[in-house]
């Protein structure tokens, strides 16, 4: 932010602000200074009291969140200041945007007068240095109360709130993202099957349905097992047509029901996973499939991340993402290796989506990265040798840890780097005219 | 930590021959193994280094990346009777890597030393209960602090932990780790890693350009440099702080008023934009103000009137020692800063390369928990704090009022990277993580049917 932003916001307001290498912007409130803040800008209290009147007309979404600590705030600085005239001076040294600022001060200073505090421009009993401050926890907001000698600090602690990620779209075949559900949990898989929702956790499997048009989960039912899974953990959902659905892990399947009482039975295998026409076996110590595809092909392309089938004329065409670093297409029969240098930024997954676009089928595939950065889904087809991209990327918030077709759509599971929540999205793509 | 002002044109150098980039994945690759070099030095009867603490031992809680308590050996915990009294419950399904259980008793075991004597620990049936006289209302944060990691002594009286690499043999300096199996967490993508401790700066220079190792480290005063090379380079947040620390047995620095007025004479800001070139922040206190929140209430400025006020009250000193590491090229810059700020408060200071009266030290931040970072640094720097303070300010405002420890600068933590090493997640305090580490495959030649 430059320093002619934050000028023309505070004159706008009616205040005014310092801008120093070090530190930033600092709001006063008044005309009195601490001495360690001696010659900074100031503004009488008149100016600030209209500042207050007009930023209690103004609506404010976030006024409900500050009020609280504001209080506390106010109601630490009462006690300890007693009764009497109080000169307050206010600064901003954290992230908090020139809003939020604007709004704690006005909601500081009207809990200051609630709780009795005589606000005054100078020549007060007691001087009261507010500073907003930050920590790797969260805001911390410390008022610093001086009455001759004597000095106390007060502080509270105020939790972060986090603002939603911008959306982006891409100009051609669009890629199409809707949140599903969000969780601290890791989510391996989910799919929205009608008006209910499944979900895959290491540790669980649950049922949600639409609540006034919000997902509502319905049920947890626990996954047992009796081994450790490997780190960087897949899990797969199937939907089922005599139970709920079946729930692939490496060395472990599930089968969650309702009927006979709603669970899970689990037992340990390393049944091959469902991909599309084929199945595949995964290897239960690892994030990867073996390679071993039922039915199987003539030439197997080795351990894979993700394997997608292309409709052809008269048989599948497999794309994989493989393990030593390549994307492999085969068909059955002959396998070859897509030029490194049309996928050196693809990422490990990838997956097959139908859309009225094109050909009807594209690739989705996440770019290339690891786990501390954000990512994207971009939407290719394979015409003929060489895959061409026929969207732009759609980002997500953190790196895509999950990555399954179910039926027309796709479900991408990232993993928020700003929040370190999972975000389970439902993918889909229009054609653009 | 050293310094070496020569490292960054050898590791500048190794920058230009870098192999290709590898074929770019985004799912973690098992396999490889990570050689990484370090100056931390890790004396030949350090069964339990805290340099492996979350690589090779583990503590039963642990703090992440924004500070807060986490699960770790133990799942939950409570505190009751006014925080007299602690339960920990302890996660099943763990085992150390010789294969014995984890369990109530073996954490009674290992947390019943002698050092350990403030409390009364027993075992529950799948939990440890600590008890103690008075309320100790930070054992869960103090019990994240690497000095209690919980271990198992083997038979052949080694030490062996639970975390997710176990200890294969130890050469020296050189510890090679291999992935644990049966980590409750999952097995870690690598196979393997060869840390190199006690590696000077030059070696590691060396090691770098030489492609014999991942990862290395670069000095606070080096960054500016790597990045204008274009390094690869994981930095932390201002978490290494340089202390003055004031020998109070020393004749003359017995008496505060002559520590007070060193403190006041020490022009901070020139340290900073001269020696470290602006990396880091100026410091004020023990913990840096984006870890606390508070640490602009202290002052860092010099008060050059009140110093001199405060060595006239203090009367005749004889000339005092400022020592540094000699194997650290700021460390002689920054003495003899100090020394010249002395003067002109009419003090002699002399800079020798050795132990002074006074010297410079680099301490790691060792929690992003502010409680558990204060208790342990101020134990680092010998003054005695309370384990049960409700908040970190007072204590720290008492411990700085001591001018026993006068924080300078606070730097950042860095690492160069080779290009095949993904998924480094040093936390925001520089420490390092393995666990997720992985390294992507060398690259291919071009294939064409």
């Amino acid at each position: 932010m430059k320093r002619s932003h934050y000028n023309s916001l505070f004159r706008m307001i009616g205040l005014t602000a310092e801008f120093s290498p070090q530190r930033k912007p600092w709001v006063k409130a008044n005309d009195r200074l601490s001495e360690s803040r001696s010659g900074r800008d100031t503004i009488p209290l008149v100016a600030f009291i209209l500042i207050s009147l007009l930023l209690c007309l103004a609506p404010s979404a976030f006024a409900a969140n500050w009020t609280p600590p504001a209080t506390e705030l106010a109601r630490a600085i009462a006690g300890a200041a007693g009764p009497g005239t109080v000169v307050v001076t206010i600064a901003n040294s954290s992230s908090l945007t020139k809003k939020e600022t604007a709004d704690i001060l006005n909601l500081l200073y009207s809990q200051l007068r609630s709780s009795g505090i005589r606000l005054v421009s100078e020549n007060a009993n007691t001087d009261v240095d507010v500073t907003l401050s930050e920590n790797l926890q969260g805001y911390l907001w410390v008022a610093k109360i001086t009455q001759g000698n004597q000095t106390q600090v007060e502080m509270v602690s105020v939790p972060r709130t986090e603002a939603p990620a911008a959306p982006h779209s891409g100009p051609s075949m669009t890629i199409r993202k809707n949140l599903l559900w969000s969780q601290p949990i890791q989510i391996l898989d989910a799919y929205v099957d009608n008006n209910r929702m499944v979900l895959l956790e290491a540790n669980a499997v649950s049922t949600f349905s639409l609540n006034n048009g919000k997902w509502q989960r319905d049920q947890s039912l626990a996954i047992t097992r009796s081994h450790n899974f490997p780190r960087d953990l897949r899990g797969l959902l199937v939907p089922a047509k005599d139970h709920i659905a079946d729930a692939y892990l490496p060395g472990t399947v599930c089968n969650a029901s309702v009927s006979g009482g709603i669970g899970v039975s689990c037992r340990d295998g390393d049944d091959p996973w469902p991909l599309g026409p084929r199945t595949a076996l995964f290897n239960s110590g690892r994030n990867y499939f073996s390679g071993v595809l039922f039915p199987a092909v003539n030439k197997p392309s080795g351990p894979f991340y993700s394997l997608v089938s292309l409709p052809r004329q008269n048989y599948n065409l497999l794309l994989l993402t493989g393990v030593d670093g390549r994307v492999h297409l085969n068909d059955g029969a002959n396998e070859r290796i897509l030029a490194t240098s049309s996928t050196s930024d693809w990422g490990s997954d990838a997956a097959a989506i139908k859309s009225n676009c094109g050909n009807g089928t594209q690739i989705l595939v996440t770019n290339a990265g690891d786990e501390t950065a954000t990512d994207s889904l971009r939407a290719y087809e394979i015409p003929d040798r060489d895959p061409v991209q026929v969207s732009a990327p759609i980002d997500f918030p953190g790196p895509v840890t999950a990555l399954w077709t179910h039926g027309d759509s796709i479900t991408a599971v990232a993993h928020n780097l700003r929040t370190g929540s999972y975000e389970a999205y439902s993918v889909s793509i229009t054609c653009n005219q | 930590m050293k310094r070496t002002a020569c490292r960054l044109l050898a590791i500048s150098s190794a920058a230009l021959w870098l192999v290709p980039a590898a074929p770019a994945r985004t799912r973690p690759r098992y396999g490889d193994t990570v050689r990484a070099d370090t100056q931390i030095v890790v004396m030949s009867g350090d069964t339990t280094p805290d340099a492996l603490v979350g690589t090779v031992f583990e503590t039963l809680v642990t703090v992440d990346d924004s500070g807060n308590l986490q699960p770790s050996l133990a799942t939950t915990w409570i505190s009751s009777n006014n925080a007299t009294r602690w339960e920990f419950t302890l996660r099943s399904g763990v085992t150390f890597h010789d294969s014995t259980p984890f369990n109530p008793a073996a954490v009674v075991r290992c947390l019943s030393k002698p050092s350990n004597s403030g409390w009364r620990v027993r075992a529950g049936n799948d939990s440890v209960i600590f008890e103690f006289d008075n309320p100790q209302p930070n054992l869960s944060t103090l019990l994240s602090l690497p000095q209690y990691a919980i271990t198992s002594l083997t038979a052949d009286g080694n030490r062996v932990g639970t975390g997710p690499f176990e200890l294969d043999h130890r050469n020296g300096p050189q510890f090679v780790l291999k992935a644990f199996d049966n980590y409750w967490a999952g097995r870690p993508f690598l196979d393997s890693v060869e840390l190199l401790t006690s590696r000077s700066a030059h070696d590691q220079t060396s090691d770098f350009s030489l492609d014999r190792a991942d990862a290395v480290e670069v000095a606070p005063d080096q960054l500016r440099r790597s990045q204008q090379d274009h390094l690869r380079l994981a930095i932390s947040r201002p978490s290494e702080t340089l202390f003055l620390i004031a020998d109070p047995a020393k004749a003359g620095l017995q008496d505060p008023k002559l520590r007070q007025a060193i403190a006041l004479a020490i022009d901070r800001a020139a340290l900073h934009n001269v020696i470290f070139q602006h990396q880091g922040d100026i410091a004020a206190g023990v913990l840096p103000n984006w870890l606390d929140g508070y640490e602009f209430l202290f002052n860092s400025a010099p008060d050059l009137a009140r110093a001199r006020q405060l060595r006239m009250e203090v009367g005749q000193v004889t000339t005092l020692t400022i020592g540094y590491d000699p194997h650290d090229p700021a460390g002689r810059l920054i003495a003899e800063r100090i020394a010249l700020n002395a003067r002109d408060i009419g003090l002699t200071l002399q800079a020798v390369p050795a132990s002074g009266d006074l010297r410079l030290r680099y301490l790691d931040l060792p929690s992003l928990d502010p409680t558990a970072a204060l208790y342990k640094l101020l134990d680092q720097v010998d003054i005695a704090s309370p384990m049960n303070a409700a908040s970190t300010y007072p204590v720290e405002r008492d411990a700085l009022a001591t001018y026993l420890a006068i924080p300078l600068v606070h730097l950042p933590r860095a690492v160069a990277l080779k290009d095949r090493v993904r998924n480094w997640t040093s936390s925001p305090g520089g420490d390092w993580h393995f666990d997720n580490l992985w390294l992507a495959p060398r690259p291919h030649p071009e294939v064409r049917p």
